[in-house]
């Protein structure tokens, strides 16, 4: 059989012998890119118009094959006939296994071939990929998973299409911070960016570093350890995701609609400090806050979130196993913060487990969150399974004491029984500390599976403009 | 007609549009409704839709299929808000399966084409979904005597292919 090129317009199988192979070639396209690459390649064996077809195919989905090995990935990318725009690769080859060399030449091919969306994962490699992953101009979407970046070299043109950039596990050389806040300056358009346990090594407190970007509408971070830099002008982001002992600089960097360059702050005292402007949080509706130790801090995040936000409808509220008070007290100190919306409402989920004493928590700032990988991915496992949406509307209905007008009423309804502990709420202890407050509209608490998601503090702020 | 378009608010749907198919049979929707083909949606901006739309390579009986597959999905955008968002109701994903579950090959592929002509996005991806599903997990063999594709390889010819990419064959 002759390696001709395959014939993408002239077909020797009339329409009526092969329908599926006269469909419009996106059309066939769209349809092939939904099997399994050992699939595409089968229908190399149908007939002679179908043997090179699964080449000139424009995206090639390593990610469901994790056995995958490297001559079969040679031998893909070998037989291309057209340009490769999709490249999803997810290796679960161990050490020893897969060469970097290979990789470096699959990375090369790509970014001659002009690829567009470009998403890599190699669990147990860590491979530091090669510099031309920096000349892949046409790419849109690039996300990285548990492998090292390699510097951006001197000329780099920047990304200028890339819309959509996750990093995740992944280490940044050098002054990483700086090479990330690069990166990201380098994408004019980017819109969606997600941080999430990214290792920026020789970043310290003292690196000065800043995320601009003007198009951005989603920022999730997973913060293990402090960074070093901080965020500002992101007029128009919609929805922010913080995760972490270490985000409040980055909250004060997301708080202002049209900023004009972010003050920064650190979670303590100085939350309600004067210089603050009023405007901060002006477009924030919801506000989770979740493994909350009620240390100091954390309530006078609280406190400063319910004085600043005008349009806050919902503030969540989960405490930690560790909290260093109970709910109810937690309740009656929150409900005595004022507040500048008077639709706020503020929700408390139970983890369902009684909080052990760990008085040497209590110290403000001390991170819970250790660098175990364990809980990281944990948390990761929260981002992905939507464990962040409205606590309303995801089944845990199981309300059983709010308060109206001010007063606290017994409402028990369904304890939810697979609460380890059942229900931790003290109805007589509710009853002899009735919350009045003017502008409570309604305090509510929820018992819920207890969450194994040890955290010192992980906020979620969506910024919701549509309302 | 003027003032029933004015009428008709179905859904928030405006006016209403006539989409005539090859065999000349006529489908009155709304704009909302037929606005979820890219195409129309394009010549409702352009104004171009005043004496109804042909489609002259749309089969009624396949413009039947399409128009009762918009109606379903429109009531849900509306409610929606202003999104495109294809539902994910209950509701709409057992009507979607049952559209497409019990079609004949012949019938599938022109609902594909008509969801591409037309440019129905999600129309498009669900039936070549199902195309997908049915080439999924199956031998060469197999998937030729689905699809009634004729081999027309020799013995040799066949062999060399399977010999060439024989990584994607041993299973």
């Amino acid at each position: 059989m002759a390696a001709s090129p395959p014939n993408r317009k002239r077909r020797r199988v009339g329409p009526a012998m092969d329908a599926l192979f006269s469909l419009p070639l996106d059309v066939l396209d769209n349809i092939l890119s939904r099997l399994h690459i050992y699939e595409v390649v089968r229908t190399s064996a149908l007939s002679r118009a179908w043997c090179r077809r699964w080449a000139a195919l424009p995206s090639v989905d390593l990610a469901r094959s994790p056995g995958i090995s490297e001559p079969d990935v040679d031998a893909i990318l070998l037989r291309r006939s057209a340009a490769l725009r999709t490249f999803r690769l997810v290796a679960r080859a161990r050490k020893g296994t897969w060469s970097v060399d290979a990789l470096h030449h699959w990375l090369l091919y790509l970014s001659r071939s002009g690829v567009q969306a470009l998403d890599l994962s190699f669990p147990e490699l860590r491979f530091r990929l090669h510099p031309c992953l920096f000349s892949c101009g046409e790419l849109t979407s690039l996300a990285l998973n548990s492998c090292r970046l390699p510097p951006a070299p001197s000329g780099f043109a920047g990304f200028p299409n890339l819309k959509t950039l996750r990093l995740e596990d992944v280490d940044v050389p050098r002054h990483g911070g700086k090479e990330v806040a690069a990166l990201i300056a380098a994408s004019p358009l980017l819109e969606d960016l997600g941080l999430l346990a990214v290792k920026l090594i020789g970043d310290g407190p003292d690196e000065e570093w800043v995320i601009r970007a003007p198009n951005l509408r989603n920022l999730t971070m997973v913060c293990e350890t402090a960074f070093g830099g901080r965020v500002e002008d992101l007029p128009r982001l919609d929805e922010g995701r913080l995760f972490g002992p270490k985000c409040a600089k980055f909250l004060a960097g997301m708080s202002q609609g049209c900023t004009e360059g972010a003050k920064e702050f650190e979670a303590n005292d100085k939350f309600l400090n004067a210089q603050l402007t009023d405007d901060m949080f002006v477009k924030l509706h919801v506000v989770q806050l979740k493994n909350i130790a009620c240390v100091r801090n954390e309530m006078h995040f609280m406190e400063f979130v319910l004085s600043k936000a005008r349009l806050l409808r919902k503030l969540y509220v989960r405490l930690s196993f560790y909290a260093i008070c109970s709910n109810e007290e937690a309740v009656i100190d929150i409900a005595e913060y004022p507040r500048t919306s008077s639709d706020a409402e503020i929700i408390f989920m139970e983890c369902g487990i009684d909080c052990p004493e760990f008085p040497e928590l209590t110290a403000p700032h001390q991170p819970i969150l250790n660098s175990s990988l364990i809980q990281l991915l944990m948390l990761k496992a929260m981002l992905r399974q939507g464990d962040i949406t409205d606590p309303v509307s995801n089944g845990v209905g199981n309300a059983h004491v709010y308060s109206e007008e001010g007063h606290i009423v017994n409402h028990v309804a369904n304890v939810n029984a697979d609460s380890p502990e059942g229900h931790v709420w003290d109805r007589e202890a509710t009853d002899s500390h009735p919350i009045v407050h003017g502008s409570v509209s309604a305090v509510q608490i929820w018992s819920r599976p207890c969450l194994l998601v040890v955290g010192a503090l992980a906020v979620f702020c969506d910024y919701t403009s549509i309302f | 007609m003027a003032a029933a378009a004015a009428e008709a608010t179905i859904d928030g749907g405006g006016k209403m549009i006539i989409l005539i198919s090859a065999d000349g049979k006529r489908f009155e929707v709304t704009e909302a409704v037929a606005s979820q083909s890219q195409l129309i949606s394009n010549m409702i901006e352009d104004d171009c839709t005043e004496n109804g739309v042909r489609l002259p390579n749309v089969d009624g009986d396949i413009l039947t299929m399409v128009v009762d597959y918009c109606n379903m999905h429109a009531g849900d955008a509306a409610a929606d808000g202003d999104t495109t968002k294809a539902s994910s109701t209950e509701e709409l994903k057992k009507f979607d399966a049952e559209l497409v579950q019990a079609l004949e090959n012949p019938v599938l592929f022109k609902l594909i084409l008509a969801a591409n002509f037309l440019n129905i996005k999600s129309l498009l991806d669900m039936t070549c979904q199902r195309v997908a599903d049915m080439m999924s997990g199956k031998t060469p063999e197999q998937m030729r005597e689905t699809f009634s594709i004729e081999n027309d390889f020799t013995p040799e010819e066949e062999a060399a292919i399977r010999q060439e990419n024989a990584w994607a064959f041993d299973d």
